[in-house]
């Protein structure tokens, strides 16, 4: 970990803790300012607009902490349209843009006060575009405010701020970010597991004798290692285009196969008590629920995945380009 | 000053000589499929076959990481794996030398007589020399501590009796490494355990070939009738024989082996599928090797480094059967082919992942031993 993301994982951690309601749960209310006004979200802006010019290592090594913290914090949302905002000379935007995300025919960005634009990609073009934030409220599935973006607003497209690379590359950022979240989430409903497990005693023993558990955390535990194992070699810079995204995909696939096992076998462990609103392990499920499908979706993944080995050239001695397409990209 | 830091184990992977070393591999791949000596997706690292492990020995492919002195090449640890990866995603047979090289040898070269390493090593090297794995037994499956065969010592070595079963290609082997009791069970269940090295021509070895599901006889029983051995051939020293197989073991679990048994499979899928339904299956399939190479490739950094890898390389293993297990299951629903034993292309390839598959979660510590594994190692007992 370099010295940068030691500090700005601190900082983050600090915040984090400072504001625990109940064992684990973190307090939501005004907790995005307060990551602004530390300055959290300019971890990718340019030192010489006031940020930590970083890479996208640290930011992922903060988005591991808040999903640590199940924090409902928009963390891509922010600190991908920040670094834009830097990059396109346009510093006085830093504070107040989001990056929309698609689902199904309609962006969307959380609603949060004083962040009152957001980056749109023009999903035919892969141009981006800046708009207002303004659109009809939802709730989100871990229960945040967001909001849709009229098609009004769409349909003016506001300003071009980009050109289409810049909008995948965002996109596979926000994959990863979202993948170093839900990796945080998933290491520490682990820790929960095992301390229940070690802790509640049922038909006179603690259940941690039992197999069936210790099974079941075994699953929770290889789901971990594999995540971390595919996020370490997505964040791996020294590679082709292509390699970077099918890694990437990789990635946010594995985070979302795992985010599904390890939530449905911690409820199994947790018995009842995790169902409630009263446990941190409820909080930390709609979280998980919320990001394996964020961004890009468990089928997406898969389709995209096979795009890519599909195109990739075959080599001497093999039937298709499965084989070289896995050994550049993991 | 400057500190030199070592190239992390994947950036080796990926660099140029890393590079240069895999085509040299796939175009020795591509030259045996042409003579049609490999026949992608009906071989594996199991398949027994004397002569390619020959020609294995002679480009170097085996002990690649020994000392000279011993036949071996000094080649970095990186290098091992990338020519092992590529043989093994290269579907070839590899089963002459593959235990021999992934585990006895390291095992004699760490804890052997200098005899043994003299005599034994460079026939390994030079893909002359099969091992067996002596430890399961009739009544001993996951539970090891109950072998019964055992040694007594006599004057100049050990005198040697019992069984061993379901050992790989026992009746082809030249040795065997045999886990035996060297002194009586006692509230140490892993006390008292040796390792020994019995070369299979030894007067009292009789051997009888076991046929697996594969339709081969790939597996044997092994008796052993007041068979000699001379002190020097007993591994470590005497009753220390379990933690040489635990350390045997962590070798044994990481390897790109236990993710690759039937890539040649899900490649001939990739080649011959389409549509939208194989894509989202075969993505899923490729996805999660890709995860599964990631973490054995973070594992070997940490090996190389001496750092403790043992509930990572239970994991490994864990996913990486259960991945090969999954192959053939997928390929009957993203294609319209039967599994005919012997036939080309997909149709036998699918025939020989399904019938070899069962063993994968048994060999090496079943599933169920291993998630106990990594219970304990992350603190549950």
């Amino acid at each position: 970990m370099s010295e940068l993301s030691q500090l700005l994982a601190e900082t983050t951690d600090r915040i984090l803790a400072r504001r625990l309601i109940a064992p684990g749960i973190v307090e939501a209310e005004g907790l995005c300012g307060e990551v602004l006004d530390a300055g959290l979200h300019l971890v990718l802006v340019a030192e010489s607009d006031g940020g930590a010019g970083g890479t996208l290592k640290d930011a992922a090594a903060i988005a591991r902490i808040m999903g640590r913290h199940a924090a409902a914090m928009p963390f891509a949302e922010i600190v991908l349209a920040a670094r834009m905002a830097s990059k396109i000379g346009r510093p006085e935007l830093i504070d107040s843009t989001l990056w929309a995300q698609w689902v199904d025919d309609t962006a969307i960005v959380p609603a949060l006060p004083g962040l009152d634009r957001a980056m749109v990609t023009d999903r035919q073009s892969g141009s981006v575009w800046l708009v207002p934030a303004e659109g009809e409220g939802f709730t989100d599935f871990a229960g945040q405010a967001c909001l849709r973006l009229s098609h009004d607003v769409l349909a003016k497209r506001g300003e071009l701020v980009a050109t289409p690379g810049d909008g995948a590359a965002c996109l596979r950022d926000a994959m990863l970010l979202c993948a170093a979240s839900a990796l945080g989430a998933i290491e520490k409903v682990c820790d929960m597991v095992i301390d229940h497990a070690g802790t509640r005693s049922q038909f006179g023993r603690k259940i941690a004798a039992f197999q069936a558990i210790q099974h079941m955390i075994a699953d929770i535990a290889t789901e971990v290692a594999l995540t971390d194992a595919t996020l370490d070699a997505a964040l791996e810079e020294d590679r082709h285009e292509v390699d970077r995204r099918l890694a990437c995909y990789v990635a946010k696939l594995q985070s979302a196969q795992a985010s599904g096992i390890v939530a449905a076998n911690a409820h199994q462990i947790m018995g009842a008590i995790g169902y409630t609103e009263d446990h941190a392990l409820h909080h930390f499920t709609r979280r998980l629920w919320l990001w394996r499908d964020a961004w890009v979706n468990e089928a997406e993944c898969c389709t995209s995945i096979a795009s890519i080995v599909r195109n990739t050239a075959p080599v001497e001695g093999h039937s298709s380009g499965t084989w070289p397409a896995i050994v550049q990209a993991t | 000053m400057q500190m030199q830091i070592e190239p992390s184990f994947r950036r080796q992977l990926l660099s140029p000589e890393a590079s240069a070393l895999r085509d040299r591999v796939r175009r020795f791949i591509a030259d045996e499929i042409d003579a049609g000596r490999i026949i992608p997706g009906r071989q594996s690292w199991t398949s027994f076959d004397r002569e390619f492990s020959l020609r294995c020995g002679e480009q170097g492919y085996i002990a690649m990481t020994w000392p000279r002195q011993y036949g071996g090449h000094e080649k970095p640890a990186w290098a091992r794996y990338v020519v092992i990866e590529e043989l093994l995603a290269g579907g070839a047979p590899l089963g002459s030398h593959w235990i021999a090289d992934r585990q006895s040898g390291p095992q004699i070269l760490r804890h052997g007589s200098d005899r043994l390493r003299h005599e034994i090593l460079p026939q390994i090297a030079a893909g002359r020399c099969c091992f067996g794995i002596g430890m399961s037994e009739p009544e001993a499956g996951s539970d090891l501590s109950a072998i019964r065969t055992k040694a007594e010592q006599v004057t100049g070595g050990w005198r040697l009796n019992g069984r061993k079963i379901w050992t790989t290609n026992g009746q082809l082997a030249e040795y065997m490494i045999v886990l035996c009791r060297t002194s009586p069970r006692s509230d140490d269940r892993y006390a008292g355990m040796s390792q020994l090295v019995v070369p299979m021509t030894s007067t009292g070895v009789a051997v009888r070939p076991i046929t697996t599901m594969v339709g081969e006889p790939e597996f044997a029983e092994v008796t052993f009738d007041d068979v000699f051995i001379p002190d020097d051939q007993l591994l470590g020293t005497p009753g220390a024989g379990w933690s040489l197989v635990m350390e045997e073991l962590a070798h044994e679990r990481s390897g790109p082996d236990r993710f690759l048994s039937t890539f040649s499979l899900l490649s001939l899928m990739v080649a011959q599928t389409q549509g939208a339904m194989a894509d989202q299956q075969l993505g899923g399939l490729i996805g999660r090797l890709m995860a599964v190479r990631a973490l054995s490739v973070s594992i070997s950094g940490r090996l190389g480094r001496g750092e403790g890898v043992s509930a990572d390389a239970a994991i490994m293993k864990e996913a990486g059967t259960r991945l090969e297990q999954q192959i053939p299951e997928t390929a009957r629903h993203v294609s319209k082919t039967t599994p005919i034993s012997g036939a080309a292309g997909l149709s036998g390839a699918l025939a020989a992942a399904r019938l070899s598959a069962p063993c994968f979660s048994l060999r090496g510590g079943t599933r169920e031993i291993l998630k106990g594994i990594i219970a304990r190692e992350i603190g549950l007992r």
